[in-house]
């Protein structure tokens, strides 16, 4: 399917890159930058593993304020107390009650995990068969705590499928749920949907961390591959033998599809010794731990998990082809490395600051169709798809129609270089040509 | 005799067989074109820039026949059009109008089999500088579809005929302008072409070298029974190792022959070549009047 011509460029491309010293210091950055900081970080944390203590868990504390007075003898606010106290979710809490006059000065000064306010008239509000209110802050310190006022929550249906809270979170602390006629499910889905937000906007960037990291030394030797044929006058030469002009486009493209492999493989290596090394030096007595906790992760990862990452791997490929046809047909249009640099360099710079307005922006909210639109962008559209199959925890049709439109932009790319290849020959190409009507 | 598809023949025999009897220079030309034509071209024109401002005509209706295992020249000043007709006929770039062809191959339609035939030395072409002699000998052939002991036999003889023997495992970066002329020329002959195309062989290398490069290419051409064409403003090389020459002017060729008729018809007092080609043109010193 290749033609031989091009395995014979590529052989040549990858016989000079190993003659060059420049070269081959841009082909090793990525695993030389990750080896340094991977290696740093194991020693720091095995550093750090070995002379700390066994963490004592802290109970997180929840500052009470039972003010409701009751009514004949009833009391459903104490009643929500114990039963906080006692319930299975909550018991292993730390409760310390405090005085309705110290809400104020509480409130403000913001000392506290946890405050729960049970207002005078809730058990009246119950009895009337209206539903209660009591309110919850929030200081969003720890994870712990943030579960803590989930289950309180869930415990305060039990008590009354009616309850209503009001809560105050540092995630929001404008927003009362409630108070917009939410239910307790919603608000703790809500509180669920902006952490996996987050995450999600983090993990979206993973991929394009992976793709800067591993493709990006590959497109600037690429890159120079091509100018470097211009500058010393060689492409002159390799255009006049009896071969397909395309397939020194191909040749081209095979080089950097290799030296994508190369590099990716050397980090991955990298990484697997680094990681070995660090499991060498953790203590003994500590190792014990580890194991599990991999075998725990392995088992309890779907089928799901393992689609999400072949889907991962295969857009990695795709876009990283995307790139370096990206750069091939750019630095044949550009006139010298200078040139070909500075349009590289808006190829990767556009699409990080893009995906940085994806991964942050709510673009979950926008109009289905645009969202599609947008998963045919070259490598944004691969990154937007990953981003909208983190939130919605599912591979979307929109996706795998992404991973295609990425394929359909290398063809594309391939075409329009050969097309521009055949017609006049590649020492005629310039970006002004592109423009320029045909004479 | 088979007909190419400009509908001209190759030979005299068919088309003018009527006027044999008729005239000794006929009867010449029939001797010449019964030998096969290596290059052809018919009026062939190139306009850069075409309807733009800034439009060029660099060659006009350029008619040449080139006999296999010649050698011929093509002289002119800067811009005169030699280096477009030699990129027209390398496959390089295309004619505006008119057609070209190499042993019948059209250079546009069978651009490919065109290439198989041709060797060719640009004006500014390069090596790869971090490669040896032996390697950018060897990159070539593999492109050119040698085998391994083919590449070894052509490789080493070319590196003996280049005399590049010493040196052929160095860095071609360490190497003499002269070196890498030689260098190139050889590359120009991995695959053993039908048709060797030398754009200012000779330009910005001394007078030995030079006189080397000469020789060389008169020894490759001769032994191989190779048809050159070589642009060239080197009237020394052009006088001492072509057959033919042709001068060009504004892209239109105003003469072409021997160069011992061009001088005897043209030089005047000066018997030269050289001079021979400025009477042509009809330089008077200003430099403005070169065409570019």
């Amino acid at each position: 399917m290749i033609p031989q011509s091009a395995w014979i460029i590529a052989k040549k491309e990858l016989k000079l890159l190993f003659k060059s010293t420049r070269r081959i210091f841009l082909l090793f950055t990525t695993p030389l930058i990750l080896f340094f900081i991977f290696a740093l970080m194991i020693i720091v944390s095995v550093a750090i593993i070995s002379t700390i203590e066994e963490p004592v868990e802290k109970p997180v504390e929840i500052l009470v304020i039972q003010d409701d007075k009751g009514i004949d003898g009833t009391n459903w606010g104490s009643q929500f107390y114990t039963l906080l106290k006692t319930h299975n979710l909550t018991k292993d809490y730390y409760y310390t009650n405090k005085s309705v006059t110290e809400l104020n000065n509480l409130l403000e000064s913001s000392n506290y995990s946890i405050l729960l306010y049970i207002p005078a008239n809730f058990t009246e509000t119950i009895n009337s068969s209206l539903p209660a209110q009591f309110y919850l802050y929030y200081n969003g310190t720890g994870t712990e705590s943030a579960i803590a006022v989930s289950r309180i929550i869930g415990v305060s249906q039990i008590l009354n499928q009616q309850i209503l809270f009001y809560y105050y979170g540092i995630l929001d602390p404008n927003r009362i749920y409630t108070s917009l006629g939410g239910s307790t499910t919603d608000a703790i889905d809500v509180i669920d949907s902006e952490l996996e937000g987050f995450a999600a906007s983090f993990l979206t960037l993973i991929p394009l961390y992976a793709i800067i990291l591993l493709v990006i030394p590959s497109l600037s030797l690429v890159l120079i591959s091509v100018t470097i044929e211009r500058e010393q006058k060689t492409l002159e030469s390799l255009i006049l033998q009896p071969i397909r002009r395309k397939s020194i486009i191909a040749g081209k493209l095979l080089y950097g599809a290799l030296l994508v492999g190369f590099n990716t493989v050397a980090t991955v290596i990298s990484i697997i010794a680094l990681l070995t090394l660090g499991y060498i030096m953790i203590p003994n007595e500590r190792k014990g731990e580890i194991l599990p906790l991999i075998e725990t992760a392995i088992k309890t990862a779907d089928i799901s998990v393992w689609i999400f990452l072949l889907f991962v791997i295969i857009g990695l490929i795709l876009v990283s082809l995307l790139t370096i046809t990206a750069a091939v047909f750019f630095s044949l249009m550009a006139k010298d490395e200078r040139e070909a640099n500075m349009v590289i360099s808006a190829l990767v710079i556009i699409p990080l600051v893009l995906t940085f307005l994806i991964a942050f922006l709510p673009v979950e909210k926008l109009d289905p169709i645009l969202q599609t639109v947008l998963m045919l962008l070259p490598l944004l559209g691969y990154l937007f798809a990953i981003h909208l199959s983190l939130l919605t925890g599912e591979i979307i049709i929109g996706a795998w129609i992404s991973l295609i439109a990425q394929l359909a932009w290398i063809l594309i790319g391939v075409w329009i270089a050969g097309r521009l290849v055949e017609s006049e020959g590649i020492l005629e190409i310039s970006y002004r040509r592109l423009f320029r009507r045909k004479t | 005799m088979k007909s190419n598809k400009y509908g001209t023949k190759n030979t005299f025999l068919q088309e003018n067989t009527c006027e044999l009897s008729l005239e000794p220079r006929i009867i010449h030309c029939f001797v010449m074109r019964m030998e096969t034509i290596a290059i052809a071209t018919d009026r062939l024109s190139k306009i850069y820039n075409m309807n733009r401002k800034n439009e060029v005509q660099a060659l006009r209706d350029l008619n040449i026949r080139i006999k296999k295992g010649e050698i011929y020249g093509l002289l002119g000043e800067n811009g005169a059009g030699k280096t477009t007709t030699v990129r027209i006929l390398t496959t390089m770039i295309k004619a505006t109008s008119g057609t070209a062809s190499i042993f019948e191959n059209d250079v546009v339609t069978e651009s490919s089999a065109v290439r198989k035939m041709l060797g060719c030395l640009p004006q500014d072409a390069g090596l790869y500088e971090e490669f040896s002699a032996i390697e950018n000998l060897d990159f070539i052939a593999k492109l050119r579809g040698l085998k391994q002991e083919d590449r070894k036999t052509q490789i080493t003889n070319l590196i003996k005929t280049i005399n590049l023997e010493e040196r052929k495992n160095d860095r071609v970066e360490t190497y003499s302008g002269g070196m890498k002329r030689r260098l190139m020329i050889a590359r120009a002959m991995i695959g053993e072409p039908q048709v060797l195309f030398l754009d200012e062989p000779t330009a910005g290398i001394d007078v030995l070298v030079s006189r080397r490069v000469r020789e060389i290419i008169k020894t490759l051409a001769k032994q191989n029974n190779i048809t050159v064409l070589m642009s060239t403003h080197d009237m020394i090389s052009a006088e001492r190792i072509c057959d033919r020459v042709g001068v060009l002017h504004k892209g239109v060729l105003i003469a072409e022959d021997t160069p011992p008729k061009i001088i005897q018809e043209y030089a005047g007092e000066q018997n030269d070549l050289e001079d021979a080609v400025v009477n042509l043109i009809g330089w008077t010193g200003d430099s403005d009047e070169v065409f570019e």
